[in-house]
C-alpha cells in the first residue's frame, strides 16, 4: 500500500511558499524513516512512498501527479549498496 | 545503442550525489542517476534514480519496470550474476532518457533501443543499476568532494553522431 504524504498546511502562518517549492531541494535519502521503501520526490521533496515500484507509481498517478516526479528505492539502515 | 539525432547534448552534464542519512547520522553519499524508460516509440515512464555503477557489465532494473513501460517481456528467462547467488532475468529493449535530477523533465541524452535486463522476483534488485554498456558511452568524472558525477559523451560518440548528420 503507497502512502501519500500530506502537504504543508495552509493559513496565516503556513503560508504556502511558492517560490521556495519551486526550488530543486538536493535529495537526501532518510534511511531511519524510509529505509527499504520507494519514495517518490517532487523537487526534493517526498510525495508518497511505499514498499514496491508499482504500487508507488499507481498512487502519483491516482493523486494527480505530472511526470516530474523522481521515484528512488531507499537502502535501509545498515545496507551495503552493491 | 544510438543517439537521436534532435536530442543529443553536446556538453558535459553534472548530477548530484544524493545525501544519505541512517542512524541518525550523516552517510557517503550515493551516485544516483534520474533515467527515464519507454517501449520504443512510446510513452515515457516517470524518472527512476538508478545508481551508477562501473562495477556491472550490464544495466539492471528491478521487477515491476515493464509494468512502468508497457512492455512485455519476452518469455525467455535467463541467469544473471555478480555479488550474490544471482538472479532470474529476462532481456528488455527500451529507449532510455538520462534527465537533469532538478529538472527530470530535461533529457540530457537519449538512448534508442537500448538492451537492458530486468530481474524477475521482486526481492532479487533492490536497486536499479547502470552498468559499463551504457556508461561507456561517456567519459565519466565522479568527485565525491565535490559531491558530483560528470558525464561527458565520449568522443567516437560525438564523432559517429556528426558523421551521421552530415551523411
Amino acid at each position: 500500500m503507497a502512502h501519500p504524504v500530506a502537504g504543508r498546511r495552509s493559513g496565516r502562518r503556513h503560508r504556502a511558499s511558492a517560490p521556495k517549492a519551486a526550488q530543486a531541494v538536493p535529495l537526501v535519502l532518510d534511511a531511519d524513516r524510509y529505509g527499504g521503501q520507494w519514495i517518490a520526490t517532487l523537487k526534493g521533496h517526498v510525495v508518497a512512498f511505499g514498499p514496491s515500484l508499482i504500487e508507488v507509481n499507481r498512487s502519483l498517478d491516482a493523486s494527480g501527479f505530472g511526470s516530474d516526479v523522481i521515484l528512488t528505492r531507499v537502502p535501509r539502515t545498515g545496507d551495503v549498496v552493491l | 545503442m544510438t543517439l537521436p539525432h534532435d536530442r543529443v547534448s553536446f556538453g558535459a552534464h553534472a548530477f548530484p550525489f544524493s545525501g544519505f542519512h541512517a542512524d541518525g547520522g550523516q552517510r557517503p553519499a550515493l551516485p544516483l542517476l534520474p533515467v527515464r524508460l519507454r517501449k520504443p516509440g512510446g510513452v515515457w515512464s516517470r524518472p527512476i534514480n538508478a545508481i551508477l555503477d562501473t562495477g556491472s557489465t550490464k544495466t539492471v532494473f528491478p521487477a515491476g519496470v515493464d509494468q512502468l513501460t508497457g512492455i512485455e517481456p519476452p518469455g525467455q528467462r535467463h541467469r544473471i550474476g555478480g555479488l550474490g547467488k544471482g538472479a532470474d532475468a529476462v532481456s528488455l529493449v527500451v529507449d532510455l532518457a538520462i534527465v537533469d535530477a532538478s529538472f527530470p523533465s530535461i533529457s540530457c541524452w537519449e538512448f534508442s533501443g537500448l538492451g537492458v535486463e530486468m530481474v524477475l522476483a521482486p526481492d532479487d534488485l533492490d536497486h536499479p543499476v547502470l552498468g559499463w554498456d551504457l556508461l561507456s558511452a561517456f567519459e565519466l568524472v565522479v568527485s565525491a568532494e565535490d559531491a558530483r558525477i560528470e558525464l561527458r559523451p565520449t568522443k567516437g560518440l560525438l564523432r559517429g553522431h556528426r558523421d551521421d548528420r552530415l551523411g
